[in-house]
């Protein structure tokens, strides 16, 4: 039984935390304080990956400049005088004996469009220069 | 225990004050590199930390009148390899197989080349095209370095070769349009600034500065390009046909001067040229516009003219042809030795008559006849836009060794030699209305925003009136329509010329050889085109009536159909 009168152990009290009150505000300070010093981070980030873009898009302007020009230069080849003679002459054309004038009252076709870079850019639809 | 005290002693000071003057060397340093001299280790700071490159603007193009491509620049690139990258043989071997197979280079003599070479970056290929080049750099081939280049390409192919010239490795305009043209068609160059590491190379992402290149204007040539091809055509069938060793042919538009097809032979190649060849290079200049010769009779055109100018005969002033024209006692015949009898001054250009032209430039006198050879624009330049025009000559009173003698010749076209470009323009002023308009060969500019500039006509005077050019039209109609035959009179359209046959002079008189020519315009009372025929040496020695004749006529018949004007003539123009 002396076990059992034994007085129950003094209850630990322990060391408690003094406690703090926690308010939003102080929690939106330490997000914006958070976000300022992240965002130089994110911005550069984002800078870098946009001025990547930037780069690779810059690139395939250039790429397709390049190629435009050089279809020009194709198509240029494709219809120059001296090809289209030699093309005609391989396939047995020969040239018109004599030329025939009709006078007709009504308006010619549009002339062709010329093939050149900036009068495509520039000029209106079917405007050229008469030969 | 007693404390020694210590003993005095003025070493200290020592390095006290070594100290002091070190800092004071170290100071005097500082103020020297930091103040005085701060300008000059910034700027050697900065070109350790930046580098910079040129950036070539894309040369303009040159177009034919009509918009069509003649000459372009295409984008390359020069391929550069860094020498210590190189130093590895594994390394070398590998890359030089990589370019090896994109550029068709000999492996062994690009590392051979690079290893040689003592340069830090050694050029292993000039005007890579722009896809092989890219896909090479792409590949990250060690040592490779590309620098942006542009090649000129001539999608026509040799069409107008001698007008438009070529340029050199540095992209700058050796001769032809090219040259004349070259500050107007070269651009601006930009500039790159760039942050650079230890090894030279651009630092990713670092600090960049670029002035973008303005590129040149597109530069729109009067010659057309279908009328070119033609007379090209012509011209080399022509001098096959009579075996003579060059020719030229000219077509103009007489009323403003535009150079319509200008074409050469022999020409340029631009593919096969090859400079280290004498032969080639003589095929740099422009014979038209470079070469001078002697006329001949199409001199006559210009004597008649200035002699009904000056009121001194009409186109039927008579006066008797013996055959012999004796000028201070030198007798001077006739090209056949023919004897005429009385004839006007328009049988003496059909006939072709020297004692006709003699008579003409007597009635006009030495002073006068120059004044109006002055007014024609012989003997200077005509001031066309193409590099190396030659002035002619035209002996003068003032000349050493001059003789009457030369005058009388000179109004047939011999002791005077004048460029076919010259002629022409002179030409064009005996039937436009007598005015003398500067032959051009670039009617317009047009920039990369489009705006076009338009290069006008430049008259540059008025040698006869319009009446007396009116009359030339008409007696330079009934040379070619005689009431006979004559070779040079087209099919199908109303047209005036006169031809030309001169030996080629050598040191003591004159060769046996000869230069051939027709010169022309049609339709007669409108005239839209001047043609000059010229074939030199033809070995068959016909006339140039005989040679050069069809060969106008032919080209009339065909640029005249080509311009859409109907046929004047009025039995053809109804069948």
């Amino acid at each position: 039984m002396t076990a059992l009168e034994r007085t129950a152990p003094k209850t630990y009290r322990g060391f408690s935390l003094p406690k703090i009150g926690v308010s939003g505000w102080v929690i939106a300070g330490a997000l914006i304080v958070s976000a300022s010093a992240m965002a130089p981070v994110i911005q550069n980030s984002l800078m870098t990956t946009q001025g990547r873009n930037l780069q690779v898009l810059e690139g395939q302007h250039t790429t397709l400049r390049i190629e435009i020009r050089q279809l020009e230069a194709e198509i240029a080849r494709l219809v120059s005088v001296e090809r289209i003679a030699r093309r005609a002459s391989e396939i047995g054309l020969v040239p018109g004996a004599s030329t025939i004038f009709v006078t007709i009252g009504e308006a010619g076709p549009e002339p062709p469009k010329i093939p050149a870079e900036h009068l495509l850019e520039h000029s209106e639809p079917g405007s050229g220069l008469a030969p | 225990m007693a404390h020694q005290r210590a003993k005095r002693t003025s070493r200290v000071w020592l390095p006290a004050i070594a100290f002091t003057v070190f800092a004071v060397l170290v100071l005097a340093r500082l103020v020297q590199v930091q103040i005085l001299q701060h300008d000059q280790y910034a700027e050697e700071a900065r070109s350790e930390l930046y580098s910079s490159d040129t950036v070539f603007a894309r040369r303009g193009a040159i177009l034919d009148r009509n918009g069509f491509l003649l000459a372009m620049s295409m984008d390359t690139w020069d391929l550069y390899v860094a020498s210590r990258v190189w130093k590895d043989d594994k390394t070398a071997r590998s890359a030089a197989e990589a370019i090896s197979e994109a550029t068709g280079h000999d492996a062994t003599y690009l590392r051979t080349l690079v290893k040689e070479s003592g340069l830090v970056d050694v050029l292993v290929a000039r005007d890579v095209p722009y896809d092989a080049g890219k896909a090479l750099l792409d590949a990250n081939v060690p040592g490779l370095v590309g620098l942006p280049n542009t090649v000129r390409v001539h999608p026509a192919g040799n069409l107008a070769s001698s007008v438009i010239g070529i340029i050199g490795a540095d992209n700058t305009g050796l001769t032809g349009i090219e040259a004349w043209y070259d500050s107007e068609l070269l651009g601006t160059p930009g500039r790159v600034i760039f942050e650079r590491d230890t090894t030279g190379s651009p630092i990713p992402y670092g600090e960049t500065f670029t002035t973008e290149p303005v590129p040149g204007p597109d530069i729109i040539l009067t010659i057309d390009r279908r009328m070119q091809f033609t007379a090209e055509r012509s011209l080399q069938r022509a001098i096959e046909k009579h075996d003579a060793s060059s020719g030229a042919i000219i077509i103009m538009d007489p009323q403003t001067g535009d150079i319509l097809a200008l074409a050469t032979h022999p020409r340029l190649t631009f593919n096969t040229l090859d400079l280290s060849d004498p032969k080639q290079v003589q095929l740099l200049r422009n014979s038209a516009v470079s070469d001078i010769y002697e006329p001949g009779s199409v001199m006559k055109i210009i004597t008649a003219a200035a002699a009904i100018d000056a009121e001194l005969v009409t186109p039927s002033t008579t006066y008797e042809d013996t055959g012999i024209a004796y000028v201070f006692g030198v007798p001077l015949y006739n090209w056949n030795n023919g004897v005429y009898g009385e004839q006007t001054m328009t049988g003496v250009l059909q006939q072709s008559i020297n004692t006709g032209a003699v008579f003409m430039m007597e009635k006009l006198g030495v002073g006068l006849f120059h004044q109006y050879l002055d007014a024609f624009g012989f003997g200077r330049t005509t001031g066309i836009d193409v590099s190396g025009e030659a002035a002619g000559l035209v002996r003068r009173p003032t000349d050493p060794g001059w003789s009457p003698v030369d005058a009388a010749a000179q109004s047939f076209g011999q002791a005077i030699s004048v460029t076919p470009i010259q002629l022409v323009t002179a030409l064009a002023a005996t039937i436009n209305g007598g005015r003398l308009i500067e032959p051009r060969l670039v009617k317009a500019m047009v920039a990369r925003d489009g705006t076009r500039d338009e290069l006008s006509s430049q008259v540059i005077g008025q040698p006869i009136s319009p009446e007396t050019s009116a009359i030339m039209r008409s007696m330079l109609g009934n040379v070619i329509d005689p009431g006979w035959y004559h070779p040079g009179k087209p099919h199908l359209y109303s047209a005036g010329g006169k031809s030309g046959t001169a030996n080629v002079p050598i040191n003591a008189g004159y060769d046996d050889t000869q230069i051939v020519s027709f010169a022309g315009f049609a339709p007669l009372q409108d005239p839209r085109i001047l043609i000059l025929v010229k074939l030199d040496e033809n070995a068959d020695l016909v006339t140039g009536t005989e040679a050069a004749g069809p060969i106008f006529a032919a080209l009339v018949d065909e640029v005249l159909g080509y311009l859409g004007i109907p046929p004047d003539i009025e039995q053809v123009a109804a069948r």
